[in-house]
């Protein structure tokens, strides 16, 4: 589902569309190609591609062993362990407490712990929180919807933003390319609580245009008035984002574009008469395509994580604080579980966008 | 010939001698409590105003300042050392060690950064060294990256080639001729770690993750603003725009090291 996420957002920021004459001549690599009348070279190519996949999964998996133990080994050998901090209680007595341990397991050799957790852990159960006494899963099923729409909506905006600005920038004279590189390095130097504290100063608490936390006004709504009354309250949040984020990106992607109207295809495009705008679509926006596809891959744990202190400031209840809260009261199955996917993302994203660069250019695979 | 950015190196040079000079000369006091003056606005007698125990801003931003600056420029030099060290082996030596080096690196990205860094400075009770080992630990791999890929291609110029047949020994050619060439790129990443340092210490400091009180932080104070934002914007405004400062001017030395170094690039 992700991957096809990844398509449609390339689809959607242009990347792919092109207005060029040549367009049809071009056989455009679809991703999903299959079917009967295969060459023996196509045959030989897909065995290729599986053996790819059944490698890249092995790392996978290879990865995720050693992530889990050191986690899990760095995370239970801390001091001050949940049940720990609950002695303080004058209430609770040490024989509940014993009771609690037991129930959770706590009481067995680490490595035994470690067995249990991950021979649960195959079976998509990330355990019980200490702190609620639900199920990790559950808890992470609730708040993952809006920290994914959130981290979504910024990323979008992000990238289009990005790859105008960038590519603007490379083709620009010198004095506005000078002005979009204060703006990038503004971005980069800008810590986000404090943007995010001055918009709240100004814009909220000054002239009241946003609301200053929270999802929902504070009467209920319904229908689309409650979509749109969500979307308002998102608008701070994001928007803090998107002008922390895009600055590194336009900065690549300046560089990245720099690169390629250096080349001699620009150069002779360029002499044949090309304007400027038929050159983007038909030369820089596809020469960017892989780089894109990368840092798409590279930004997919981001969707999860990156808004741990907005999420505070703004007091939204999703993965980032709940993770927050996790690590404060030491709750070990959500921190793991929280983590765990966060590392599979990471690996999912670097493999898929290695995959989709291979089905995109076959020449790729050299640099495997 | 682009200027060096001398207004960004003022201000650095600036906040430096304010933190770590003023104090000497100055009697600031960042610590009594005073009842009477409580969230005073900014005047004459307190030039950016009081907190909300009546203490006086000023003095807790400049106190402030030395522990963001200790653990940025500490993280930074901890960090670039371990990424340098690495980053110069694996360029170097190449084989086993490169691919020890690739798989080590890898599994340290996979780590969500600022779970990780949570995760650790939670339980940890945060003294200064504690977040400068935790912020180090988790922001060497960029620099060490960076450093190998320029390592590799140091590697495979003929005039290292020449000396290793020759006979210089390995670290009479990693010091006298990798390094010389290797500090454009390490300083872009030295001077961009200390403010990926800073920016990464105040965002724990704002989680209240950060230097335990009565210690403080620009980050701690912030965090401490924060609550009384609607009636003393004050402070918050002050310690941010310090950190702010801090990390836009080291982000504009850092660019032009970054220039530097194309441009040496350019001439070959």
């Amino acid at each position: 589902m992700i991957l096809t996420m990844l398509i449609q957002l390339l689809r959607s920021s242009q990347l792919t569309r092109s207005n060029s004459p040549y367009h049809n001549l071009r056989r455009k690599p679809s991703l999903f190609r299959s079917g009967f009348g295969q060459s023996a070279a196509t045959v030989w190519y897909n065995l290729f591609m599986l053996k790819l996949i059944l490698l890249k999964i092995r790392y996978i998996v290879v990865m995720m062993l050693m992530i889990s133990l050191i986690s899990f080994l760095v995370i239970h050998a801390a001091p001050n362990s949940f049940f720990d901090a609950s002695g303080l209680n004058p209430n609770i007595t040490p024989e509940a407490i014993e009771h609690m341990k037991s129930v959770y397991g706590l009481d067995k050799p680490l490595a035994v712990q470690y067995w249990m957790w991950l021979s649960a852990l195959v079976q998509f159960d990330f355990g019980l929180s200490f702190a609620s006494g639900e199920k990790v899963i559950d808890a992470i099923g609730d708040r993952i919807g809006i920290t994914l729409i959130m981290n979504f909506a910024a990323m979008v905006l992000i990238f289009i933003l990005s790859l105008r600005l960038g590519v603007a920038s490379a083709m620009a004279s010198e004095r506005e390319a000078g002005v979009i590189k204060q703006l990038s390095l503004l971005s980069y130097a800008m810590p986000s609580f404090y943007l995010a504290l001055l918009l709240v100063m100004t814009l909220s608490f000054g002239l009241g245009w946003f609301p200053i936390s929270g999802l929902e006004s504070f009467e209920p709504k319904s229908g689309i008035a409650h979509y749109l009354d969500v979307a308002w309250h998102l608008v701070l949040p994001v928007g803090v984002m998107v002008f922390v984020g895009f600055g590194s990106l336009t900065l690549y992607i300046r560089s990245l574009t720099i690169d390629i109207l250096k080349s001699d295809y620009i150069f002779f495009a360029r002499a044949q008469g090309v304007d400027e705008k038929q050159l983007k679509q038909l030369y820089i926006y596809p020469n960017l395509k892989p780089f894109i596809i990368t840092i798409l891959g590279l930004s997919l744990p981001g969707l999860l994580g990156g808004s741990v202190i907005l999420e505070q400031i703004f007091s939204i209840d999703g993965m980032g604080l709940l993770f927050y809260q996790s690590a404060l009261s030491r709750d070990y199955p959500v921190i793991m579980g929280i983590m765990m996917i966060g590392a599979f993302l990471t690996l999912f994203g670097n493999i898929a966008a290695d995959l989709i660069l291979l089905r995109i250019n076959p020449h790729y695979k050299k640099s495997l | 010939m682009r200027r060096p950015p001398y207004i960004s190196l003022v201000l650095i040079g600036g906040i430096f001698v304010l933190s770590f000079l003023l104090p000497l000369f100055a009697d600031l006091d960042p610590y009594t409590l005073n009842a009477g003056s409580i969230l005073e606005a900014p005047s004459a007698e307190h030039i950016i105003g009081t907190d909300r125990l009546g203490r006086d801003l000023f003095a807790r931003v400049v106190y402030g300042g030395q522990i963001s600056l200790i653990i940025g420029v500490g993280s930074a030099v901890i960090a670039s050392l371990i990424g340098l060290i690495l980053g110069v082996s694996a360029g170097y030596f190449g084989r086993d060690f490169d691919r020890l080096f690739v798989i080590v690196v890898d599994l340290f990205l996979t780590f969500p950064t600022f779970f990780l860094l949570l995760a650790l400075a939670s339980y940890m009770s945060a003294s200064t060294l504690i977040l400068i080992l935790v912020i180090s630990l988790t922001g060497w791999m960029g620099t060490s990256r960076l450093i190998r890929a320029e390592s590799h291609r140091i590697a495979g110029q003929p005039f290292i080639k020449v000396a290793r047949l020759a006979g210089v020994s390995k670290l009479k050619i990693i010091f006298k001729y990798f390094m010389p060439l290797l500090i454009p790129i390490f300083m872009v990443s030295f001077t961009f770690g200390v403010s990926g340092a800073i920016l990464a210490e105040s965002g724990l400091s704002y989680l209240g993750l950060g230097v335990t009180p009565p210690q403080m932080s620009w980050g701690s104070i912030l965090s401490e603003g924060k609550s009384v934002m609607e009636i003393a914007w004050w402070v918050s405004f002050f310690p941010g725009l310090m950190i702010f400062l801090v990390t836009f001017s080291l982000i504009q030395i850092s660019d032009y090291f970054q220039e530097l170094s194309n441009r040496k690039e350019s001439y070959k």
